[in-house]
């Protein structure tokens, strides 16, 4: 039975899965064009108007996915009309070309580098994905010497790697994991932790199949380490370290006129020669900065790439993260066999005015 | 559970998504192996674990998992041979039956009854495929199976087991042979004759020295049985060194030899394709000063080191193969009677047997 219309009702909410508003956000009616096969709804953009991004730095408080479900009537050629349902997990990523159409990614890792160098003290975050099909262990290792074992429920998590503790991560364990398999979207966001000072984090699905990330952690003697922070492809945010020289810049602008300061008076005619003619008005300052990465590995191209098509990003800076915007406008990917050692310089905007404008 | 992309389209194909009469949702396949444990988190539509064994006795399924209703059944040889109904809290009574599922085939409680355990006889090692299928039309919140196999039959000696005991007469441990030769007649016979009805010329036509000088350790641990009535094998091997047939002068778990290679696949597609006991080699490394490679090898393979894994070694078959390491050489029959013997009994019982020799 050919169908003739169709209302789709679409819900995005957060909170626990299932907790949708008896109204959805969106009711929209098609009716099949004669000269099309089919009706089809691009939700895209409008579930994306729902997603909220929120990070401070903590990564155990982003909140980057909401829920999605929708409810679709159709009504087909001999009047009846049939119902059906779905729902998913919703990320501010996007798919390459070569994706195709509704991209998927990964189902484990969702970050596109499997090496990652973090400054040496902090602890490295590995966004996973733990939603069916997705991630359901992770193993820690330093050197050959497996450290710990965490088993994952559902949805998307980033880990945290506590570099100094190892003792008390038992307990740790046990509530991350009762937090995850909640039906929170916003909860299942969460950060455990693992024990010691990993070098090596095994990610396996529920196929078996396993994903090693590397993890060096460098010391930097001489420069200061700066810890950006970006939406990623995949949708989550991503830490990656920017190790070597830092230049700043101001950028300034004003408007200005000119104006007539000459005395007139019955005795006298002079002008003041402290008082301006000139004047400046709508006085606008912004500050930029220039980071290199160090040297890193050449899938380092890939991780620049989607820093410089994020739509999100941070700085962190004195305990806060300021959010700043990549203003590199071009890549030339690097390879070690024509660059040797690769390091990557981008240049960022601090995404507001340095004076204060904010009414 | 799907994931939305949002920057970039995403499409509701409208007569491409299921309908909400009917639960029934892509099914997916599942490879799994006996042993092991398969997390599900939140998941829904039917999925497919499939495992094989060649051994047969009882199947084991453990299921443990926290509320929202799943249905297991297992199937083997074409027959369903356990279906469990809806198991989980009853609170989710009302959306099963309103997502198409009959009464009769919940079978809920408070509490959650999503903690059982599936068994089944498989009586015959054939068909190996075992299909574990789940059922889910909620939004499932978690569940864990367990794969038990039955465990496989240790080695059992009776009237029609021949046992070859291969002696290295390439010349290097030659003093050894009279003793393994006496141990055969004495006091290995008075032990094993038991087997053989103690008839000892039956034990005479089926426990056998056997002698090779061409150092292919596992070649000859796959000799079938060749005695007439013989049904299988143990062939134990006293041997001290594979020098140029098996690696060069200095053990290199990197390389292999074309000779290994051959003898090696040989041994693994008798394994694969025989059940338990029909060959089991029992190797026994005999110290030699000039010839440390021959352990290291042996050891490689036990361990699956280097190259010697991933089919070109044994350390997946530890349950038919046994190694045992640095078996003096040229031990006297008449001063230590029992030392060949019960490096023998020994790694008969390791098998799995159970024997003491007076």
């Amino acid at each position: 039975m050919a169908t003739v219309s169709a209302e789709l009702k679409l819900w995005v909410y957060t909170g626990n899965f299932g907790s949708r508003a008896a109204t959805p956000n969106y009711t929209i009616t098609k009716r099949k064009i004669p000269t099309e096969s089919k009706i089809i709804f691009e939700v895209g953009e409008l579930i994306k108007d729902y997603i909220e991004i929120y990070f401070d730095g903590d990564y155990q408080a982003v909140r980057q996915t909401a829920w999605v479900e929708w409810e679709i009537t159709k009504t087909l050629s001999d009047a009846s009309t049939e119902t059906i349902t779905g729902s998913g997990i919703a990320l501010n990523g996007y798919g390459y070309f070569e994706d195709g159409i509704n991209p998927q990614l990964s189902n484990g890792l969702l970050q596109s580098n499997t090496i990652m160098y973090v400054k040496s003290g902090d602890n490295p975050y590995i966004p996973i994905f733990t939603g069916g099909n997705g991630v359901f262990e992770v193993k820690y290792y330093t050197g050959t010497t497996l450290i710990s074992t965490q088993t994952f429920g559902n949805s998307v998590t980033l880990l945290t790697i506590d570099t100094t503790s190892i003792t008390a991560d038992t307990t740790v364990y046990d509530a991350s994991m009762t937090e995850i398999r909640n039906q929170s979207n916003q909860n299942t966001i969460s950060n455990t932790v693992a024990s010691g000072s990993p070098d090596r984090v095994v990610i396996t699905d529920v196929n078996g199949g396993e994903t090693t990330v590397n993890i060096y952690y460098i010391e930097e003697c001489k420069q200061t380490p700066y810890r950006v922070s970006f939406l990623n492809k995949f949708g989550v945010v991503q830490p990656m370290y920017f190790f070597k020289r830092r230049d700043e810049y101001v950028d300034v602008t004003n408007e200005s006129y000119y104006i007539n300061t000459i005395n007139r008076t019955a005795t006298t005619l002079n002008y003041s020669l402290n008082s301006p003619s000139k004047n400046i008005f709508n006085v606008e300052a912004g500050k930029r900065i220039k980071l290199n990465t160090g040297f890193v590995d050449q899938q380092f191209n890939e991780v620049i790439q989607q820093l410089l098509m994020t739509d999100q990003a941070w700085i962190e800076e004195g305990g806060v993260a300021y959010p700043i915007i990549p203003i590199t406008k071009s890549l030339q990917y690097k390879t070690e066999l024509n660059d040797k050692l690769i390091n990557f310089t981008v240049e960022f905007e601090y995404a507001y005015s340095e004076i204060n404008l904010i009414r | 559970m799907k994931k939305i992309n949002v920057r970039s389209p995403f499409f509701l194909d409208v007569d491409a998504e299921e309908s909400i009469a009917n639960p029934t949702q892509p099914t997916q396949t599942v490879q799994v192996d006996c042993g092991d444990t398969y997390n599900t988190g939140i998941d829904v539509g039917n999925t497919i674990y499939e495992f094989s064994t060649q051994e047969t006795g009882t199947v084991q399924i453990n299921v443990t998992g926290n509320n929202v209703p799943v249905k297991f059944a297992v199937e083997w040889d074409g027959v369903e041979q356990i279906n469990t109904g809806y198991i989980g809290l009853d609170s989710y009574d009302g959306e099963l039956l309103s997502s198409g599922v009959q009464q009769a085939e919940i079978n809920t409680s408070n509490p959650s009854t999503k903690n059982t355990t599936l068994t089944f006889n498989k009586t015959t090692s054939t068909p190996e495929l075992v299909k574990v299928i789940a059922t889910a039309p909620l939004i499932n919140d978690d569940y864990s199976l367990v794969f038990n196999c039955p465990s496989p039959p240790v080695v059992v000696i009776d009237q029609t087991t021949q046992i070859n005991i291969w002696f290295d007469n390439s010349g290097s441990m030659n003093s050894t042979l009279s003793p393994l030769q006496s141990m055969v007649a004495g006091n290995l016979k008075s032990c094993l004759v038991q087997f053989y009805n103690n008839d000892g010329a039956e034990y005479d036509k089926y426990v056998q020295i056997k002698q090779f000088a061409y150092e292919r350790t596992f070649l000859v641990a796959a000799e079938p049985p060749l005695v007439q009535g013989a049904t299988k094998c143990i062939n134990i091997i006293f041997q001290d060194e594979a020098n140029g047939v098996y690696h060069p002068n200095y053990f290199n778990d990197q390389i292999r030899t074309g000779s290994y290679d051959v003898d090696i696949v040989h041994l693994r597609n008798i394994f694969a394709n025989n059940p338990t006991g029909y060959i089991t080699p029992i190797i026994f490394q005999v110290q030699s000063t000039t010839e440390p490679g021959f352990k290291q090898l042996l050891q490689a393979v036990e361990d699956g080191e280097g190259r010697y894994s991933l089919g070109y070694g044994l350390e997946d078959y530890a349950d038919r193969v046994k190694f045992y390491y640095d078996v003096e050489s040229a031990v006297s029959y008449s001063s230590n009677p029992t030392y060949y013997r019960d490096k023998i009994i020994q790694g008969i019982n390791d098998l799995g047997f159970s024997l003491t020799c007076p």
